[in-house]
């Protein structure tokens, strides 16, 4: 690794360090929010699924918060990413760096704030009596095929709204289409038709979440194929925003507001 | 005594893409045909008036803005262009800030954290420097960037309106700091609208005019040919 390669790193490594603790500062109730957002999300979700609709059991509560952490990620992530480059026009005209500096802050600082949700979402499936398996031994590949996937996506937005403003009405309703085509809050297995059952788990965020409740609910052994799913979207969207990245690399500064 | 070259620009050219609507671009040239090369250890003042180039020149030399037309070579190293504003983040305190900032001008976190205290003092800001940069007032904020900028010492050092900062205390003291740097081999690119700035600290100066160098050489000549230009 150059020396320019090992400052970049370390200059990312550094603002994810001081954004996490400028934000820290800001909110009165701190970390606590990194846990009460998640709590509250899954509150209102089991108001309406389980009280209303009348599912109110612990293993439903457990279905869902294993649903919903993964995808407030995944959402909050792209969404965060979305207008990094955008608006680092402030930068951009002060010094040269590379654009993937902006997208790369927002995924680090979020997934340093997952872990400790990830925490959480295991402390709370042991309170719901969750049995605790072998397989919880596989979250880690779970949580890296959603660290690549997240980062991918994020970089591949950022990259591209640069060059079409328009483009971020489309994330925002491709996140909502794929928020409901993800099977959060119902199970897939047994509401989707069999016959389409393969085409929906094309959705990365519905093969990741069924392997989220492979791993830590015991629905079934570890599939494969979601994991093939999820390693072809993180190679297809990694590769177009590297191709997005590098042609447009010197011409961030020049296309982007100061 | 021949003069080594660090940085030779040659046929250099520049244009604005402003889009209008997704079909009808408008292009704004901002410079064009610029030659010219800055020698090792000199001090070298750009004059122009507002929209002459000036910031979109240096720009091209710290190489934040690919050039259209022609080449800048460069044989320095660390080439940093120098700010009011440093890439501040205002919800971060200034200390975090100044270290951030002295990253981004090339610096390890180590080098630019043991030089914090000298920062703070140098700034003069004292407590405020705990405090979030978007409770500062636009006097506080030059002065913490021009702390962090004497602190560093890159091959060639690029100063946009540099000097421009504080009260006229401050202003002294950073001139004074200034004029030790220049004075310490350091090759500075230099761009002021202060003629007295010019005269006393630059070896040469070149004259920018719509985007093309009309004059260049010793400073006295250049401005007063600027001075015609009204």
């Amino acid at each position: 690794m150059d020396s320019r390669n090992f400052h970049f790193w370390a200059l990312l490594a550094t603002k994810i360090k001081l954004n996490l603790r400028s934000e820290v500062g800001k909110n009165q109730l701190s970390y606590a929010w990194w846990v009460l957002e998640p709590t509250l999300e899954a509150a209102v979700l089991y108001l309406v699924f389980g009280v209303f609709l009348g599912q109110g059991t612990d293993s439903f509560v457990s279905f869902l918060l294993v649903g919903l952490i993964p995808w407030t990620w995944f959402s909050r992530s792209v969404g965060n990413a979305m207008m990094s480059l955008s608006g680092a026009g402030w930068l951009l005209h002060s010094f040269r760096i590379h654009p993937a500096f902006f997208p790369l802050v927002v995924v680090g600082q979020d997934a340093i704030k997952q872990a400790v949700t990830f925490t959480f979402l295991l402390l709370a499936l042991l309170i719901f009596g969750i049995p605790v398996t072998e397989q919880w031994l596989l979250l880690p590949i779970a949580w890296a095929l959603q660290f690549g996937l997240v980062t991918s996506a994020s970089c591949l937005v950022a990259s591209l709204i640069p060059l079409l403003q328009d483009l971020k009405f489309l994330v925002n309703t491709g996140l909502l289409a794929v928020m409901f085509a993800s099977g959060i809050f119902y199970d897939a297995q047994s509401l989707v038709s069999w016959q389409w059952l393969d085409i929906f788990y094309l959705n990365p965020m519905a093969s990741l979440i069924q392997l989220y409740r492979e791993i830590l609910l015991g629905s079934g052994l570890l599939s494969l194929f979601h994991i093939l799913v999820v390693v072809i979207w993180i190679m297809v969207l990694g590769f177009l925003s590297w191709l997005a990245l590098r042609h447009y690399k010197d011409s961030y500064a020049r296309l982007i507001e100061e | 005594m021949t003069q080594q070259v660090l940085i030779s620009v040659r046929g250099l050219g520049l244009t604005y893409k402003v889009r209008r609507s997704l079909f009808s671009p408008m292009f704004v040239p901002a410079l064009s045909e610029v030659n010219f090369d800055v020698y090792k250890g000199e001090t070298l003042g750009v004059v122009g008036k507002n929209g002459s180039g000036k910031s979109t020149l240096l720009r091209a030399l710290a190489g934040i803005y690919k050039p259209d037309h022609g080449l800048v070579r460069s044989d320095a190293t660390t080439i940093a262009l120098m700010t009011l504003s440093l890439g501040f983040d205002p919800v971060m305190s200034g200390r975090d800030n100044a270290i951030f900032g002295g990253m981004l001008l090339g610096f390890d976190s180590e080098y630019v954290e043991s030089q914090l205290d000298e920062i703070k003092a140098f700034s003069g800001i004292g407590d405020a420097f705990e405090a979030p940069v978007r409770t500062y007032s636009s006097g506080m904020l030059s002065r913490l960037s021009f702390a962090v900028a004497m602190k560093v010492s890159p091959d060639v050092m690029l100063l946009d309106e540099l000097l421009a900062v504080g009260d006229e205390s401050f202003r002294a003291k950073a001139y004074e700091a200034m004029r030790e740097k220049i004075a310490s081999d350091q090759t500075t690119i230099f761009v002021s609208h202060n003629v007295g700035e010019i005269l006393a600290l630059c070896d040469r100066a070149i004259l920018l005019h719509e985007g093309r160098i009309i004059s260049q050489g010793d400073p006295r000549n250049i401005i007063a040919r600027y001075r015609e230009l009204d």
